[in-house]
């Protein structure tokens, strides 16, 4: 291997790497203010200038963007280096400083406080004024203060290079040079929060954290976003448990006000998030103290409510439903569980009342099963990273934002990517990607000759195909069995429930909500248990749903919110949330995660596992479970695909500087295991596809914050969605040529019909809003459920 | 001693209607271009390597070595002339692009089949708006007589010039940051290596050359390598362009061979220093070359004379300084246009510039202390060899050598 010395000892590099790399990985910690280890280097800051001294001539070079070459002779400490450089360095970019760390929400974690500290002179020379800008709020997610800024452009390389967005950038020259926004009043970009976590200082700020807390006061806790089924890592961070300067947190076991979430920062998985995460997992997290949490086990009595403790209503649930025949007892849940409380209802489900009735979403049949020999994808998200062609069905900006970025990144790097979609989505609109444009109706004929020509092998080299799971049987049947003819084609299943792949593991089979909902309707289901979901505000045809519900004698709703089903249910149990308890969850990928307790329960909610770890006892079955690790124990031996699956990953570490607060957090990094599922490929043949009529259809799509069961929740979305507006979208077309009838239906609804020309004819999009479902009662009219 | 210019460029721009193209071939315009067609691309590199041509943008880099760097690899590559002409002082490439665009045009087309180009771009200064119109002009000319487009004159060789006013920076006249606003980005220089050569204009390997520059190529085509290389001394070949400005009586325009004139001389054929007043210095090469004093004056204007005093002959731009003007005002008025005209990227130029213009400013209202010459000099020192471009590298060695050169005096003639 080629050496270079440095400060006289000899290290090796490798071809392409620079000089900070090399020293960085040798505990030489030169410093950096604009070299960011996930971004391309730029050298624009200078405080990492070295002396480089090559064939007899010294140089000044900056060591994050110089190549080592052979024979290079570095010196990093020389008088020089400390004076004109990290001292002048310093001083100059303090000229124009407004030295507030006191209000400054960086103060404690900001790179120029601590290089200062560390390399800098305690006065500065300066007696003039400094240069002063006007402050401008371009989103409720940051908080920028532009005097602050150092320029060391890591926030528009960021905005422009990794998050694919063209308004926010660095405006003027020299010393009036300062960053804004373009011709927008907003910034529209799903990934933005990731500017003020890697401005090196306190220029853009956390919006939702702002005059919060200091970060010595914080602990960070290592979590899942519990959104989307990508399960991007984070950190939650909380006030430190046992605080020195402010307390008391705990008054009598519970939880104070001091005690929650106060912000999402993120957590690097190379694998999954690669540190980044989108706006709506980041900020997405008020909802912990949301006012309509559950406070207490409470049960339904001749029409009034009555809190009681959790052993009265267990026995009261068990003595309910122990005399139950199997068939009338029936599980709704939508996944959003951890894989431990999935495993003990699985037993208390499946082996004790014995249902056949667990319904996850409302597509039931499972073609990926039939195909692949099991449910789960053969791709991992890394490998869009170098697939020359990306096929997407479906939505991917508002329903798994997190993806873009190595979308985006892919595009970057020559790969083709293809969406298929009855809208042009951001991706198309900005030439990330083609767009194969379809009224839904012709779903089935687009997918089959898309089959075809994966088939044939009309996609040369890597080939990934991005499915969600709620596709239509036969679409996504024929697309998964295209890509096992092809030659080098894998596919991507992305999970439209965040934990269904673990669901599936421990045991389940989804059968459709809809099959269960008929069911009910005709009488023959006794015994309901709702399960973090709300059928109100997560499906269409509302009153189908609603008289279900009336007729069932016993619903026993377990969630966090009280959200509109809750009239219906017999017996409520408050549950703890990702942030409040210890679990392990599966992604779309298979991989198995884990995330920690950040907080304390809320009152007196309690883990879904402990619940039904009641249940199961009361049922005469003794499981030996105390605790979490217990539980794992039980599935790495009773689940094969789990056997391998270490739950108490340690994170790795890499070596960086200490000392740089906003490269302090990727010294750690976290790899979790992908969990050993058995794959038995059948060689089918496509369905042809049946032939519809064309004919004007509502359909629901997602909404980045609307539809999402948590951010829906918190009202700092509330500037992306206007929550009480309610809109449809369509094309001018489409609007022209509804009929009065159409037209004087949809304004009874109070819907605001906003034109949108990306929008293929004869589809009227709406974007749902969680908390309102009034628009089921026109959706059940026109058919949605038949896509 | 009588001072005879040696009128090659200037030549072409002497007479009324000079920008019309039939003008341009009465005086045997478009010769060099029909000859340059029949030798081989090599051939014409050699040619321009053998008259030994500098640069005439600032940095004086051989020509035709610049060229050879452009790969041989049959694909894509990109002739850009720089008439981005910004640097205070300079006013040679407006004389040829308002009075023989042909000329430059001519150049144009012969460099770009020597470096296999088949798109070439002109960055004009947006101020030269009259510049543009003939330019503008002469370009459609030359399509309408097939010297410019598809298959030139009959050749297999097709060509393409685009005009583009550039976006009123002066730094987007270094060739990197001008490759930037080229491309619609911000302009800022770019990280060498790669160099322009290599990885340029949309990633292909380009050419940025200066006007002047490459008004010479036809010249040089037509009489030969060896015939320029003759001109001149042996490390500065042919002629160069004089602007002389500043305190003397005729500012002027003119062509010398170089070597064959002093700075001195320069100030004479300008209508001597102007009256009433003393000469104090000679800025020799455009604002970013630092002060020669009186006592310095009689070197010949080559570039490596200049480089022996420790400045550069840069665009041959001589600025001539007397006493009439304070010199803190002098250097504080320097100063200030490189602190205003930084680009912003990196922390020495952007913030050291204007701290010493605030600096000067004080100097230069009388308020100057001893101490200030010590901060201003260490300000260089943070400056020097730490930049990214050599704006700001300019700015700190012009300041650095006046306060070598002046010392207290900076503070006294205030
Ligand atoms: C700050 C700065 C400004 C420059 N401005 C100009 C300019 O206005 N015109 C020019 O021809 N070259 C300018 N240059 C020099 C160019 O970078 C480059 O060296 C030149 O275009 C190369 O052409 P040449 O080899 O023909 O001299 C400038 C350089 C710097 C560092
Ligand atoms: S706002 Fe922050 S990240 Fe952006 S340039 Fe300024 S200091 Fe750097
Ligand atoms: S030296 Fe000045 S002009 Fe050049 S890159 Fe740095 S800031 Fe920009
Ligand atoms: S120049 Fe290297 S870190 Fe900024």
């Amino acid at each position: 291997m080629p050496k270079i010395v440095i400060d006289k000892k000899e290290y090796e590099f490798k071809d392409g790497e620079t000089i900070l790399e090399v020293a960085w990985r040798n505990n030489i910690f030169i410093p950096v203010f604009c070299y960011h280890p996930k971004m391309p280097y730029v050298a624009a800051c200078r405080i990492c200038n070295v002396e480089v001294r090559i064939s007899n001539s010294t140089r000044i070079m900056p060591a994050c963007a110089t190549l080592c070459q052979e024979n290079m002779e570095i010196i990093t400490n020389s008088n020089v280096i400390k004076n004109d450089i990290q001292k002048g360095v310093l001083e100059l970019l303090l000229l124009n400083h407004p030295l507030d760390c006191p209000t400054c929400d960086a103060g404690g974690e900001c790179d120029l406080q601590e290089l200062t500290l560390r390399f800098g002179s305690d006065r500065s020379r300066y007696e003039f004024p400094k240069r002063e800008f006007e402050r401008k709020n371009f989103s409720p997610f940051l908080d920028l203060y532009p005097n602050r800024c150092i320029e060391c452009d890591r926030c528009s390389r960021f905005f422009h290079l990794i998050g694919g967005g063209t308004e926010w950038g660095t405006y003027n020259r020299g010393w009036y040079e300062v960053f804004g926004v373009w011709k927008k009043e907003i910034i529209e970009n799903e990934f933005s929060g990731n500017m003020w976590e890697i401005c090196p200082l306190g220029a853009i700020n956390d919006g939702s954290y702002k005059f919060k807390a200091r970060p010595w006061e914080i602990e960070s806790i290592e979590s899942i976003a519990p959104d989307d089924s990508i399960g991007s890592n984070i950190y939650v961070d909380i006030r430190k448990k046992y605080p020195k300067s402010r307390g008391p947190f705990e008054i009598g076991g519970r939880r104070t006000n001091l005690f929650k979430v106060y912000r999402i920062t993120s957590r690097d998985n190379p694998k999954v998030n690669d540190y980044w995460l989108s706006d709506r997992e980041r900020y997405s997290y008020s909802w912990i103290n949301a006012n309509n949490r559950i406070a207490y086990p409470t049960i339904k009595e001749n029409g009034t409510y009555r809190s009681v403790n959790w052993e009265y209503i267990l026995d009261a649930i068990y003595s309910d439903i122990k005399d139950v025949n199997s068939e009338e007892v029936a599980l709704i849940t939508s996944a959003r569980s951890s894989n431990e409380s999935a495993y003990l209802s699985k037993i208390l489900f499946k082996e004790i009342l014995f249902t056949e009735n667990v319904g996850f979403s409302e597509i039931g049949e499972d073609a990926i099963e039939e195909v692949f020999g099991y449910s789960i994808s053969n791709a991992t998200i890394s490998d869009i990273d170098d697939a020359k062609n990306i096929i997407i069905f479906g939505d991917i900006k508002n329903s798994f934002p997190i993806l873009g970025i190595r979308l985006i990144r892919s595009s970057r790097n020559g790969a083709n990517i293809f969406v298929y979609n009855y809208y042009k989505e951001r991706y198309i609109l900005e030439n990330w990607a083609k767009g194969i444009i379809f009224h839904p109706y012709e779903i089935e004929k687009v997918a089959y000759e898309l089959s075809l020509k994966v088939k044939n092998n009309e996609f040369r080299g890597k080939t990934v195909l991005i499915l969600p799971d709620n596709l239509p049987y036969r679409v996504l049947r024929n697309l998964l069995i295209a890509s096992i003819y092809h030659d080098n084609a894998k596919v991507l299943i992305l999970r439209t429930k965040p934990n269904k792949q673990g669901f599936i593991d421990v045991g389940f089979k989804d059968k459709s909500i809809y099959e269960i909902i008929e069911k009910a309707n005709l009488g023959k289901i006794k015994v309901l248990f709702l399960w973090h979901t709300d059928l109100l505000l997560e499906y269409p045809n509302r009153s189908e749903i609603e008289s279900a519900l009336s007729k069932i004698p016993i619903v026993i709703y377990i969630s966090p919110f009280a959200d509109y089903s809750i009239k219906y249910a017999k017996y409520i149990l408050p549950e703890t949330t990702i942030f409040e308890e210890d679990g392990s969850r599966t992604n779309t990928e298979g991989r198995v995660q884990i995330h920690k307790q950040a907080l304390l329960n809320y009152e007196d909610s309690m883990p879904s596992w402990w619940i039904f770890k009641g249940l199961i006892k009361r049922f005469g079955i003794s499981l030996k479970i105390d605790s979490i690790e217990d539980i794992r124990k039980l599935m790495k031996k009773e689940i094969y695909y789990y056997s391998e699956v270490d739950f108490d990953k340690r994170p790795r570490y890499r070596n960086y500087p200490p000392f740089i607060p906003s490269i302090r957090k990727l010294i750690k990094y976290y790899e979790y295991d992908l969990a050993k599922y058995p794959m038995r490929y059948k060689n089918l043949k496509l369905i042809e596809p049946e032939a519809k009529e064309v004919k004007p259809l509502v359909i629901l799509s997602p909404h980045i914050y609307k539809s999402s069961y948590y951010a829906s929740r918190c009202e700092i979305f509330y500037s992306y969605i206007k929550p009480y507006i309610r809109t449809i979208e369509a094309n001018s077309k489409t609007i022209a040529s509804l009929s009065i009838d159409e037209k004087f239906k949809l304004e009874d609804e109070e819907f605001s019909i906003v034109v949108n020309e990306n929008v293929v004819d004869n589809v009227l999009i709406y974007r749902p809003l969680f908390f309102d479902s009034k628009i089921n009662l026109y959706l059940n009219k026109y058919g949605s459920r038949e896509i | 001693m009588e001072l005879v210019e040696k009128r090659l460029i200037l030549s072409y721009t002497d007479d009324e209607g000079s920008i019309t193209i039939e003008n341009y071939i009465k005086k045997g315009g478009y010769k060099a271009l029909r000859k340059a067609l029949e030798m081989r691309p090599e051939e014409i590199i050699e040619e321009v390597k053998k008259s030994g041509l500098r640069g005439r943008g600032g940095a004086g880099f051989p020509t035709g070595q610049k060229w050879s760097f452009v790969p041989n690899d049959g694909n894509e590559h990109y002739l850009v002339i720089n008439a981005d002409e910004g640097e205070p002082g300079t006013f040679k490439d407006r004389e040829i692009l308002e009075k023989a665009p042909h000329l430059l045009i001519e150049g144009a087309i012969i460099s770009a089949y020597a470096i296999k180009a088949n798109e070439g771009f002109i960055y004009l200064r947006a101020e030269y708006m009259d510049a543009f119109k003939i330019l503008k002009d002469a370009i459609i000319e030359a399509y309408n007589n097939s010297l410019l487009g598809k298959n030139i004159l009959g050749s297999n060789f097709s060509f393409d010039l685009h005009l583009y006013p550039g976006a009123g920076a002066y730094i987007c006249g270094e060739e990197t940051a001008l490759l930037n606003s080229l491309e619609g980005k911000r302009g800022i220089p770019r990280l060498k290596p790669p160099f322009p050569a290599i990885k340029g204009l949309y990633g292909k390997p380009t050419v940025v050359n200066n006007v002047e520059t490459i008004a010479n190529i036809p010249i040089i085509i037509n009489n030969g390598g060896d015939w320029y290389k003759k001109l001149g001394t042996e490390k500065s070949t042919g002629t160069k362009i004089f602007t002389i400005s500043g305190a003397v009586k005729e500012p002027k325009v003119c062509e010398f061979e170089l070597g064959k004139i002093t700075f001195r001389q320069l100030i004479e054929y300008a209508g001597g220093i102007r009256e009433g007043s003393k000469l104090v210095g000679v800025i020799p090469g455009g604002l970013s070359a630092p002060i020669l004093i009186n006592d310095e004056i009689d070197i010949p204007a080559t570039y490596e004379d200049c480089s022996l005093k420790n400045t550069m002959l840069g665009s041959g731009a001589v600025i001539v300084i007397d006493d009439k003007i304070p010199l803190a005002k002098i250097i504080r008025r320097s100063i200030q246009f490189f602190a205003f005209e930084s680009c912003g990227w990196c922390t020495p130029c952007r913030d050291g510039l204007p701290w010493a213009t605030r600096i000067l400013r004080k100097i230069e209202v009388g308020n100057g202390r001893r101490e200030d010459l010590d901060t201003l000099y260490e300000i260089c020192n943070y400056i020097k060899g730490k930049t990214f471009c050599a704006l700001g590298e300019g700015a700190q060695w012009i300041l650095r050598v006046y306060i070598e050169k002046f010392g207290e005096k900076i503070l006294t003639q205030g």
